[in-house]
């Protein structure tokens, strides 16, 4: 009954983008899908609202605000219960990032050790790291999917670029030992 | 001569990194930064650090969604649909003064139809009390009978019967008629007098000239 709804075609088209960013942005299989599914259900519910050639980017706008949300209740939880957050974004001590002795390890080894590094950046930053370099938009689409000036799209940009690389020459260097 | 340590050119160098990873550098620009790359090994390594990043980031494979994930939607969506086939109206229409309109003229309805069939029933009671021969009626204590005496028994003629009929059809064919775009004077006239007797003679001059209508 649904194979032809047009709804459920875009959202079949683009589903594997939003899922990817979740899971990116939120270091997480279950969030991200849970995220995911209720981005697409709101989809769903706005279709007819939304502008059929600004479909993917309605859908990043959603994600990356679901995503915001569930990281914001991670910190609300971690101080309720001080668990530590060793399994929370943005708290992962820097000892726990895999080594990345430079051109050495195995595409696997450096897919773990980017995507640890990309937990260590806050979430405005990972948000538009992933965006920008996994997600390969431009600075004028990341800042109209985040409702953020063009200026401080370049500036989170930048911090997270360099906090990446930081923290990945930290385990080079440390690797190399 | 190469150098490791740190110079003023290495500030505006390392400025300059994103925008070259990102290709925005201008000729001249990206000539000063490859000549200062060539001299200078702790600024190629960041700078090639930064590629690395960017390369890695960028090979990061597109997670394929999962299945489960889809039928959940699919699940949601059908169940969502199945309730709107059922139930067409939405959460605001409940609000709207149609509605409310509605069900203030359903309870008047149900009220004025109990209230008379209770006195038609009165009254056919009493009709029949009288007329019914002595045996057939139940032996009425002495004290129930003196009460009955004391209350005026209710007398309706056919014209409050008539009368009575004609209120029914008017708020009868008031409901009916709400749904209906040409009742919406009608309904707005009842809010803002208070359904005085100005609006049952608006009714009524509406009732008689659909009435008149229909039998031509």
């Amino acid at each position: 009954m649904l194979d032809g709804s047009p709804a459920i075609a875009v959202m079949e088209r683009h589903r594997n983008r939003v899922y990817s960013f979740c899971h990116y942005c939120l270091g997480s299989k279950e969030d991200a899908e849970d995220v995911a599914q209720e981005v697409l259900m709101r989809f769903w519910r706005n279709f007819e609202t939304i502008d059929p050639g600004h479909y993917e980017r309605w859908l990043m706008k959603v994600s990356a605000n679901a995503c915001k949300d569930v990281i914001r209740k991670r910190q609300t939880r971690r101080q309720v219960f001080d668990e530590g957050g060793h399994d929370l974004l943005g708290s992962r001590p820097d000892h726990q990032v895999t080594k990345w002795p430079g051109h050495q390890l195995a595409a696997r080894e450096i897919r773990q050790s980017i995507e640890a590094a990309l937990k260590t950046l806050n979430d405005t930053q990972r948000t538009i790291v992933v965006l920008r370099e996994i997600q390969q938009k431009s600075y004028t689409e990341i800042s109209e999917i985040l409702d953020l000036p063009l200026t401080q799209v370049k500036v989170y940009l930048h911090r997270g670029r360099q906090a990446m690389r930081a923290v990945l020459a930290r385990s080079r260097e440390y690797g190399e030992i | 001569m190469e150098r490791s340590e740190p110079n003023s050119a290495c500030g505006w160098v390392l400025e300059r990194i994103e925008d070259a990873v990102d290709g925005e550098l201008s000729t001249i620009e990206r000539q000063a930064f490859e000549a200062h790359l060539s001299q200078c090994a702790g600024c190629r390594n960041e700078y090639a650090l930064a590629q690395d990043i960017q390369q890695a980031l960028a090979a990061l494979p597109e997670l394929p969604c999962p299945n489960e994930v889809m039928e959940r939607v699919r699940g949601r969506v059908c169940a969502q649909n199945h309730a709107v086939l059922t139930l067409p109206l939405n959460g605001r229409f409940w609000h709207t003064a149609w509605f409310q309109l509605a069900a203030a003229m359903l309870l008047l309805t149900s009220g004025l139809c109990t209230g008379y069939w209770l006195q038609y029933r009165s009254v056919e009671h009493t009709r029949f009390a009288r007329t019914a021969p002595a045996e057939a009626v139940m032996p009425v204590p002495s004290t129930e009978a003196q009460t009955e005496d004391r209350l005026p028994v209710p007398q309706y003629t056919r014209e409050d019967m008539k009368e009575a009929a004609r209120q029914l059809e008017l708020s009868l064919g008031l409901i009916s008629a709400v749904g209906k775009q040409s009742a919406a004077k009608v309904g707005e006239g009842i809010f803002r007098i208070g359904g005085d007797t100005t609006t049952i003679s608006v009714l009524e001059k509406a009732l008689n000239k659909k009435s008149s209508s229909s039998a031509t």
